[in-house]
C-alpha cells in the first residue's frame, strides 16, 4: 500500500463495525416491512436510522476499497435518502428488494471475514434490483397506474374499458427493452431511471418500467416480448379485479399468479423458496477475537490498576519496614509496640488488596459482558423467512434484549437458539387455518425472552402451538427400548427424552424432528457453555424451551466440601440450603436414602461413595448435607465437611475426558491443586440427561 | 541452512527415551511438549482405571494417565525419577506418568524395524509403530495418538453410568 496507510491493520475493526451497521440496517428494513404490511410508510426516525447506518458503512467499505460493499451501500444509500428527502416512498416491494440487497451485503461481509476480502461476489443482480426502485419515481410504487398524470391515466382507463389488457413491464439491468414494444400493443406510459419519459427510445439504460396496452391476452402479449415471468404482470388498474374485464379465462403464467403486484415482479419471490431464505438463516457465530468496551468501563480499570499499584508499594514498604525492625539489634520484646503497629497496617494494607482486586474481578468479567441484543437482532428475519418458507404466520416478540452474557457464550448460543426457533416454528406452530379451526389467531406468536435470575441468565423460546404429543414420545421411547412397555414416566419425564441422542434424529414422530439437528445436539452445545436446557409443553397450549445459562463461563461462586479424600467444588447456584443431619432424619427405602426435609422427601446422595467406588465416608453422627436444586430436582449431598465458599476459576476438564456425568468442571485452588466442581444435573442418572444411562429405570 | 543440514533433519529424527516397568519406549520430541516432576494428582471419578485424575500445569487441567495400567504392565515404584511426560497431539494435551525419562535419542530409519507381531505381552501391537534399535537397547515407538485417543474415549463414555445409582432417584 503507497502512502502508509494500510487498510488491512483495520479489518477487525470494520468487521466489528461493519456488522453493527448491518444489524441496524436489517432491524430498520425488517420494521418498514411491518409497518408497510400495515399500510403504514416508516417513520423519519427509522429512514434517518437506516440512513445512517448504509451511509458510514458505504463510507467504510470505501476506505477500505471493498468496492462490491461500497457500489451496493451507495445505490441503497440513494433511495433511502430520497425516502428521507419524501421524494420516495417505500413500499414492500422495495423493501423486499432492499432486504435482497441486504443479504447481499451480509455475503460480502462474510467473504471479507472469512477471506479477508470481497472475493468474487457479484452483486449485480442486487444492485439492478436496489437500482430498479429507482425507475419509478416518486408515490405509492405498487402502483404505477396511480403515478400517471391524469391524461395518461385516461388512457389506461379507456384501455381497460375496451377490455384491452393492460401489462406492467419491469426492467431490471441494463439489458434494453424488448424489441418492440409497439408490436404487441400500445405504450401507455414509460419511466427510466429518472422518472417518466416519452418513449421506450428515450430509455438510455439501465432499470426502467413500461405500462402497455396490449392487443392481446396478457400471457401471449408477454410471450410475443420474449418477457420472462415477473418481469411483467397485468396491471392493476383502480375499481377493476386484477384479471381485468375482458379476459376472464386468461391462462396465467406460472410467475404472473394472481395477487400480481402484491409480490414483487422484479426479483424471484424472496423467502418464498428454502434456497433463497437459506443465508439470512445460517447465523454464524460470528467469529469474536474482539469485544467493545464502554470508556468508562476502561477507566474504572485503569483506577483500580492505579490503586493497586499504590497498595502494592505499602505492603511492600511495609513489609520491609518489618524485615528490618526484627533484624534490629537488641532484644525483640523492647519492640512490640512497634512490631504490632506495623503488623496492623499490614493488615490493613492486605485488606486494601483484597478489595481493589474484587473490584478488579469484578470490572473485568464485565468486560467481557455483551447484551443478548447481539444474537436477538438477527432472529426476526429468521422468523420471517422461516415463516414464509413453512407457509406459517408467526410474529416474534423479544424482551430482556439488554441483558448481558460473557462474549464466549453468546457466539456459542446463536446456534442452538436457531435451533430452537426453527423447530417453533417450523413444528411448534400450527398452519394459520388449523390455528383458527382450534380458536387461536391465524399469526402465531414465538417469544423470545431473557432476564437475568441471580447468577444464571434465563432464555426462553416459547410458542403457542400445537404442544408437544406426549403420547407419541411414549410410543418412540418404547420402540427404541427406553421405556418398558409396563411403565409409564411422569410427563416431565418424558418430556426431557427429546434430548437423548437418537430420538429425534429417527422417524419423525415428534412434533420436534427432521432437519437433521436434533435436541441432543442443542441440549450438549448448551451443557458445554455449562448451561441447562429444559422443556415445557401443554397440548394445544404451546411448548417453552427454558435455557439457564451461567452468567459467566470463567468465575462462579461455590461451596467448597471435603468429601473422603476429596476436594470438590458445588456451584452456589444449584445450593438452597446446607445443614446437618442427625442419622435418625435418614430413611431406607427400596434400598434407596431419603432425607425428610420439613415433610418434604429429598433423596440422598453420600458424594464421595457415588463417585468414588470403594471409597468410604463417615457414618453416624451429624453429617453436613448441602441441599441442592437444578430447577428440576431437589437431593441432598451428604459430605463429610464444608470447607468455605469462594469463587472459583471454572476451567474445562478438557476434550480427552470429555463430559464425565457428574463433573462440570475443574478449578484450582489457593494451594495448587485441582478441585473438581460437581455437577448436579448430571451427578445422578436421569431420563433424558443421565448421560450414558443406557435404560430408562 | 546448509543442505546437509536439511538431509540429516529430515531422516534423524529425535526421540524421547523413557521407562515403564521393565520396557523402554520413545515418543517423538515433536509430540511432547514438556516434561514435569510427578505433582499432587486430582483422581477424577467416572473414568477408566488408566485415568490417574488431572493435574495443574500452570493455571491448566491436563489430564494424566497412567502408562503402566494403560499398557497393564506391573506397576514400578513411583521414586523420585517417576515424571508426567506431557504431550500434545493433535491439540490435545495429556500426561503420561512413567517410571523415568532417560535420554533424547537420534534415530535414523535405518535404526527403525517395524513392529513384530508379538512385541510384549501386555502391550498390545496396534499401539506400536516400529522398535527402535540404540547400542543394543530395544525402543518401543509408540503411537501416541492411538494410545490416548479413541479407545479410552470409547471406554470413557462406555463407562460413568456403571456405578451410578439408578431406582427412586431416576
Amino acid at each position: 500500500m503507497s502512502g502508509g496507510f494500510d487498510p488491512r491493520e483495520f479489518l477487525a475493526d470494520y468487521l466489528a463495525e461493519s456488522s453493527e451497521h448491518l444489524a441496524a440496517l436489517e432491524a430498520g428494513l425488517l420494521e418498514s416491512e411491518r409497518l408497510a404490511a400495515a399500510g403504514a410508510p416508516p417513520g423519519e426516525a427509522l429512514i434517518n436510522e437506516m440512513f445512517r447506518a448504509i451511509h458510514t458503512l458505504k463510507g467504510m467499505a470505501g476506505m477500505m476499497g471493498f468496492e462490491g460493499t461500497t457500489a451496493l451501500a451507495h445505490e441503497m444509500e440513494q433511495r433511502l435518502d430520497e425516502a428521507r428527502m419524501k421524494t420516495r416512498h417505500l413500499a414492500a416491494r422495495d423493501l423486499a428488494a432492499m432486504l435482497e440487497a441486504f443479504d447481499a451485503l451480509r455475503r460480502l461481509n462474510a467473504s471479507v471475514e472469512a477471506v479477508g476480502d470481497e472475493a468474487s461476489a457479484d452483486v449485480s443482480r442486487e444492485l439492478a434490483l436496489v437500482a430498479a426502485i429507482g425507475a419509478v419515481e416518486a408515490g405509492p410504487a405498487d402502483d404505477l397506474f396511480a403515478r400517471l398524470d391524469p391524461y395518461d391515466q385516461m388512457a389506461v382507463l379507456v384501455c381497460a374499458a375496451k377490455n384491452i389488457p393492460v401489462l406492467e413491464i419491469r426492467r431490471v439491468g441494463p439489458a434494453g427493452w424488448p424489441a418492440d414494444l409497439a408490436a404487441v400493443g400500445e405504450v401507455l406510459a414509460v419511466w427510466g431511471p429518472d422518472g417518466p419519459v416519452g418513449s421506450p427510445a428515450d430509455v438510455p439504460a439501465g432499470p426502467g418500467a413500461a405500462l402497455l396496452g396490449a392487443d392481446r391476452a396478457p400471457a401471449e402479449a408477454a410471450a410475443a416480448l420474449g418477457l420472462a415471468p415477473g418481469e411483467w404482470c397485468p396491471a392493476k388498474l383502480p375499481g377493476m379485479p386484477a384479471g381485468g374485464p375482458g379476459w376472464p379465462s386468461e391462462p396465467v403464467a406460472p410467475a404472473a399468479a394472481a395477487p400480481a403486484l402484491a409480490a414483487p415482479p422484479l426479483a424471484a419471490p424472496p423467502a418464498s423458496s428454502p434456497t433463497t431464505a437459506a443465508p439470512a438463516q445460517e447465523v454464524t457465530a460470528e467469529r469474536a477475537s474482539s469485544v467493545r468496551v464502554e470508556t468508562a468501563r476502561l477507566d474504572r480499570l485503569m483506577e483500580l490498576i492505579g490503586e493497586l499499584v499504590i497498595h502494592r508499594t505499602r505492603v511492600s514498604r511495609l513489609s520491609a519496614d518489618l524485615k528490618a525492625m526484627v533484624a534490629a539489634p537488641g532484644p525483640l520484646d523492647e519492640r512490640r509496640g512497634g512490631l504490632t503497629e506495623l503488623t496492623a497496617s499490614l493488615e490493613d494494607a492486605m485488606q486494601a488488596v483484597d478489595r481493589v482486586s474484587d473490584e478488579l474481578q469484578d470490572v473485568t468479567m464485565r468486560v467481557r459482558m455483551v447484551p443478548v441484543r447481539t444474537v436477538f437482532d438477527r432472529f426476526p428475519r429468521i422468523i420471517r423467512d422461516l415463516a414464509r418458507t413453512c407457509g406459517k404466520a408467526a410474529r416474534l416478540e423479544t424482551s430482556g434484549a439488554d441483558t448481558e452474557l460473557d462474549k464466549t457464550v453468546i457466539e456459542q448460543i446463536a446456534d442452538p437458539l436457531v435451533h430452537l426457533l426453527r423447530n417453533a416454528v417450523d413444528h411448534g406452530l400450527e398452519p394459520p387455518d388449523e390455528r383458527v379451526a382450534a380458536g387461536k389467531p391465524a399469526e402465531g406468536c414465538v417469544s423470545l425472552a431473557a432476564a437475568q435470575q441471580g447468577p444464571q441468565i434465563v432464555i426462553t423460546v416459547a410458542e403457542d402451538g400445537r404442544g408437544i404429543d406426549l403420547d407419541r414420545v411414549l410410543a418412540k421411547a418404547r420402540a427404541l427400548g427406553w421405556v418398558r412397555p409396563d411403565e409409564t414416566p411422569a410427563d416431565a419425564d418424558l418430556l426431557q427424552l427429546i434430548f437423548r441422542p437418537g430420538f429425534s434424529t429417527a422417524a419423525s414422530v415428534t412434533a420436534i424432528s427432521g432437519r437433521g439437528v436434533g435436541m441432543d445436539v442443542v441440549r450438549q452445545n448448551i451443557e458445554r457453555l455449562g448451561g441447562r436446557i429444559h422443556v415445557f409443553s401443554e397440548a394445544g397450549r404451546g411448548t417453552r424451551f427454558e435455557v439457564r445459562l451461567p452468567l459467566t463461563l470463567a468465575i462462579a461462586k461455590a461451596l467448597l466440601v471435603q468429601a473422603g479424600a476429596h476436594t470438590y467444588a458445588i456451584p452456589l447456584a444449584v445450593v438452597e440450603e446446607t445443614r446437618r443431619v442427625a442419622p435418625d432424619e435418614l430413611r431406607t427405602i427400596n434400598g434407596s436414602e431419603i432425607l425428610d426435609l420439613r415433610g418434604a422427601v429429598v433423596p440422598v446422595v453420600r458424594l464421595a461413595r457415588l463417585l468414588h467406588r470403594g471409597c468410604t465416608q463417615a457414618a453416624g453422627g451429624f453429617l453436613p448435607a448441602i441441599v441442592v436444586n437444578d430447577g428440576q430436582r431437589r437431593m441432598a449431598l451428604i459430605v463429610d465437611a464444608l470447607v468455605g465458599q469462594q469463587d472459583v476459576v471454572v476451567k474445562p476438564l478438557g476434550e480427552f475426558l470429555g463430559q464425565i456425568p457428574g463433573v462440570g468442571g475443574a478449578t484450582i485452588l489457593g494451594d495448587g491443586r485441582v478441585a473438581l466442581i460437581v455437577d448436579v444435573p448430571t451427578l445422578v442418572a436421569r431420563p433424558g440427561t443421565g448421560a450414558g444411562s443406557p435404560v430408562l429405570a | 541452512m546448509t543442505t546437509t543440514g536439511i538431509a540429516v533433519t529430515a531422516v534423524q529424527r529425535q526421540f524421547v527415551a523413557f521407562r515403564v516397568g521393565a520396557d523402554e519406549f520413545a515418543v517423538d520430541v515433536g509430540q511432547i511438549q514438556e516434561i514435569i516432576r510427578l505433582t499432587t494428582i486430582t483422581a477424577v471419578p467416572r473414568t477408566p482405571d488408566f485415568v490417574e485424575g488431572v493435574v495443574n500445569l500452570r493455571g491448566r487441567i491436563v489430564p494424566v494417565i497412567d502408562l503402566a495400567r494403560r499398557f497393564e504392565l506391573p506397576a514400578g515404584p513411583r521414586d523420585r525419577a517417576a515424571r508426567i511426560v506431557v504431550t500434545d497431539v493433535d491439540g490435545r494435551t495429556v500426561g503420561m506418568i512413567v517410571d523415568a525419562v532417560n535420554e533424547v535419542v537420534r534415530l535414523g530409519p535405518e535404526a527403525i524395524e517395524p513392529a513384530p507381531e508379538v512385541v510384549q505381552e501386555g502391550i498390545p501391537t496396534a499401539f506400536i509403530t516400529g522398535i527402535g534399535k540404540r547400542d543394543g537397547r530395544l525402543l518401543i515407538m509408540l503411537d501416541l495418538p492411538l494410545v490416548l485417543s479413541a479407545r479410552d474415549r470409547k471406554a470413557l463414555s462406555a463407562f460413568g453410568a456403571e456405578d451410578v445409582p439408578q431406582g427412586t432417584l431416576a
